[in-house]
């Protein structure tokens, strides 16, 4: 894990330096640049190092918590913590929200292939697999913040609460979650659909059905658990697609997330607030890919990881 | 998502957004009552008319964009918006007319010869933690920004106070320039300077007691960046990073509490998610889009100001390429007069934007109304075209020894949607204009600075507190901002030079007149459309009449619920 993070941290390192724009452009005022303010500006933020020099020190003051963004001059890692639990509390719901309506549309759909129910859920999964999110969010927001006055149409909680109180945050989260975790309903519904049709032309449901089993017992105990576990592969490898996501949903919605950060901090190319979120997304997404083996193993006996 | 690049906040300096803000005349109303007379009187902070109707108490949920920073590091647009109603200077900037009016002095008077400024300043005023404000906290400030410690260099204005260089390079222990007595404060000046007032309004008075152990280069990390305290009528309650700032109304503030209670404003990085918010409720003012207003302008529950536009827009060129003919008058004038100014009015911006001429904007004393102009005349473009030798070739598109004049355009995502409307008004007279480079705008502001872009479309904000500089920054040589069009008139640059030293107003509006004679009739640019600022707000929420945006942030104290 740790030459995982020094290889997305060098390469997004590189690719942030060589993106067009000067940062000291930015911040010194456009009318006022002279050859001193300009020179002052990039002796400040050190942009004058060569790059390797630059990134060693950029590093080093990041795992001392001493790395600064250039814009707010705040501690990147107390920026990240501010804005995490935005992020965090979304992608739950959004993975939550996916698995169980996904599952309950595959299942659905498998127990009665080809019917209309299973053409409707096929048309859903579809479209939600290719809905933009930002049409969506828009879509929604008109529809119940503004036509129908049922949710409020952006924030993460009511005005003037500072407290994380999840019975007056739900509404604010609840088209966010949709929007976020439609991508992945899509996903599952398809893979649960495909493996319980597999499933259920198993040997071992023939056997369960000849032993006079109720039809219930033995598409959810038998079938389901069993074309449950790729389902848990998919989590790992959507996690990436969930954090590309997290950037559009906050922004529409108007979340204080690290999606959003990231995206400011790159149009006023703030380095250090780039590489600071790339390297946590990073980490995010090895974290969850470890989770998803290890779920794996647990749910299925016979994998065992030497 | 990054609507309106050139006019969002975090790309503003706090330069520009003087000059956004609306400033000319008050340079003139500044010479005009230089030396002498002291001036006097205690306007309401803000100085708009107060709505008769509005009450004390409640709160206001308001659009507007997140700070950089809320201590005194700010370079950010919106960062001077907030300032005009949580912080004082010892004057501040009376909108629309931008003349210089008391604030924390009381009164203030010029020495005979203008080298000398004494402020009398006001007695009772209370710093947002109780503390009582006292001379002590002036001179306190100019050392602050002056401090060897402090990364940014001396502005021009700072380093014209008597000392302040010495202090600056540790010669000193204080800057021997300003003095503390009792109620008063005495700056004395190396050379009489006619923009010290208005420098004076956007240094805001920071208290010693809380920052004496501050270090200047630290500032910006110090908790007062993120919950300032000054001496407003609103203070900083609580700023939530990406979400929201809350101020609550200063009851001790020295010239009366504000009418509301608080003011919340929530940072939305999409306008769409804004209006949604407008439309729904949840906020009761924000600026929208001209394809938005005329909905808002027909709906009875909501009222609306039609401000006037900052930001001038036009077409500008790196004239130092030799493969075009960008480097020849005639060129550019043809390309003016190929811009239907009137149907990219109509079209582009539904009415809700003027016809741009100029540089300077013609609410300031600079503006000089006789200046040549380059109105639509497509005949005559491309008359000027034939005789510059570029004949229409194949496809329509001009030629002349083999080169087609078709050449790249840089854009981005904002002024991308207007140059789409332009690109069949240059064709018109023969000009290829299907290369088209997006970027973004840290890139387009890189890339202008080192003259690495053949032509763009480009803006400026005007309302500068000294509308002079708005020239200097296009017209002189050399320049010291980002606008590498490489323009040089020696007559330009000896006539900036004569402005340095002449000392009446009459002299300085004449030199200023014939600069812009000179520079406008070289046709540096073409110019293109000033867009209106378009303010919505609830009916039940009641606002000053502005001329202007500052006005609107400046008069907070002046909002009230009906």
């Amino acid at each position: 894990m740790i030459p995982l993070v020094i290889g997305v941290s060098a390469l997004s390192y590189a690719v942030i330096i060589f993106a067009p724009g000067d940062p000291a452009t930015l911040l010194v005022d456009r009318e006022q640049m002279t050859a001193e303010t300009y020179t002052a500006m990039r002796i400040e933020l050190g942009l004058d190092d060569p790059a390797p020099v630059r990134y060693v020190k950029t590093m080093r003051s990041l795992f001392t918590g001493e790395l600064r963004s250039f814009r707010t001059k705040q501690r990147v890692v107390d920026t990240i913590a501010e804005r995490a639990p935005a992020t965090l509390t979304l992608g739950v719901l959004a993975i939550i929200f996916g698995l169980v309506f996904g599952t309950l549309i595959g299942v659905a759909q498998a127990t009665r292939p080809y019917s209309r129910l299973d053409d409707l859920g096929t048309i859903l999964s579809l479209t939600g697999f290719s809905i933009p999110h930002f049409w969506f969010a828009l879509m929604l927001i008109m529809l119940f913040g503004v036509r129908l006055h049922w949710l409020p149409p952006s924030g993460i909680r009511p005005i003037g609460s500072s407290d994380w109180n999840p019975i007056a945050m739900a509404p604010y989260l609840v088209m966010p979650t949709i929007v976020l975790g439609t991508g992945l309903l899509a996903y599952v519904a398809r893979f649960v659909r495909s493996s319980m049709l597999e499933a259920l032309g198993q040997d071992y449901i023939r056997t369960a059905r000849a032993k006079g089993l109720r039809e219930r017992i033995v598409v959810l105990r038998h079938a389901l658990r069993n074309s449950l576990l790729p389902v848990i592969t998919i989590v790992g490898f959507i996690l990436p697609l969930l954090i590309g996501g997290a950037v559009i949903v906050e922004n529409v919605f108007a979340l204080p997330g690290m999606g959003r950060l990231a995206v400011d901090a790159v149009f006023a190319r703030d380095y250090p607030v780039i590489l600071t979120v790339t390297i946590f997304s990073a980490i995010a997404v090895i974290i969850g890919n470890l989770i998803s083996d290890i779920l794996y193993a647990v749910a299925d006996p016979r994998i065992r990881y030497g | 998502m990054a609507k309106n690049e050139l006019s969002t906040t975090r790309k503003l300096s706090r330069r520009q957004f003087m000059q956004l803000s609306g400033g000319a005349a008050a340079y003139a109303a500044l010479l005009a009552c230089q030396p002498s007379s002291p001036v006097s009187g205690s306007p309401t902070p803000g100085g708009a008319t107060s709505a008769p109707t509005a009450k004390v108490g409640g709160q206001a949920i308001i659009s507007l964009g997140e700070p950089d920073t809320l201590g005194p590091t700010s370079r950010a647009l919106v960062g001077a918006y907030i300032f005009s109603f949580i912080a004082n200077g010892l004057v501040r900037l009376k909108y629309p007319d931008m003349t210089v009016v008391p604030d924390l002095a009381d009164s203030f008077s010029p020495s005979s010869d203008g080298k000398t400024y004494t402020f009398n300043l006001h007695k009772g005023v209370k710093w947002h933690n109780g503390q009582v404000f006292s001379a002590d906290d002036v001179k306190f400030t100019f050392e602050f920004m002056a401090h060897p410690n402090n990364p940014a260099p001396l502005s021009i204005d700072l380093a014209n106070i008597v000392g302040a260089k010495d202090f600056k390079e540790k010669k000193a222990t204080e800057i021997t320039g300003v003095k503390a007595s009792a109620d008063k404060i005495e700056i004395s000046l190396i050379a009489p300077s006619p923009n010290f007032l208005t420098s004076l309004a956007v240094t805001k008075i920071l208290p010693k007691a809380v920052l004496a152990n501050v270090s200047p280069a630290d500032i910006a990390k110090d908790p007062f960046a993120r919950k300032p305290i000054y001496t407003g009528p609103f203070k900083v309650d609580e700023w939530k990073s990406g979400e929201s700032v809350t101020y609550s109304a200063f009851t001790d503030h020295f010239r009366g509490r504000p009418n509301l209670d608080k003011i919340v404003q929530r940072i939305f990085p999409d306008p769409s998610t804004a209006l949604a918010e407008l439309r729904s409720g949840g906020i009761q003012q924000a600026f929208v889009t001209a394809d938005q207003f005329a909905d808002f302008q027909s709906n009875p529950q909501y009222q609306t100001q039609q401000l006037a536009g900052t930001t001038g827009w036009f077409l500008s060129w790196d004239m130092t390429n030799k493969t075009f003919p960008f480097g020849e008058k005639p060129f550019r004038q043809a390309v003016s007069m190929a811009i239907d100014r009137k149907t990219l009015v109509a079209t582009v911006f539904k009415g809700l934007a003027d016809e741009n001429y100029s540089l300077a904007s013609p609410l300031s004393w600079v503006y000089n109304a006789n200046a040549p102009k380059n109105p639509f005349d497509q005949a005559k473009a491309k008359q000027l075209l034939d005789d510059l030798g570029w004949k229409v070739g194949s496809g329509g598109i001009r030629e002349k020894g083999g080169v087609r004049l078709e050449y790249a355009t840089m854009v981005t995502t904002t002024t991308r949607d207007w140059f789409l409307a332009i690109q069949p008004m240059l064709q018109a007279v023969g000009i290829g204009t299907t290369k088209v480079d997006v970027v973004d705008f840290p890139t387009w502001i890189s890339r202008l600075n080192v003259g690495k872009y053949e032509s763009t479309v480009n803006g400026w904000g005007n309302f500068a507190i000294d509308p002079r500089s708005d020239l200097a920054a296009h017209f002189r040589s050399p320049r010291t901002s980002g606008d590498a069009t490489g323009y040089k008139n020696d007559q330009v640059d000896a006539l900036f030079a004569q402005a340095a030293t002449a000392v009446s107003q009459e002299e300085q509006k004449r030199i200023y007149d014939q600069i812009q004679m000179l520079a406008e009739g070289d046709a540096v640019y073409a110019y293109l459309i000033r867009p209106k600022v378009l303010e919505v707000n609830v009916k039940a929420l009641s606002l000053p009449q502005a001329k202007i945006q500052a006005e609107i942030y400046d008069g907070m104290p002046q909002w009230g619920l009906s």
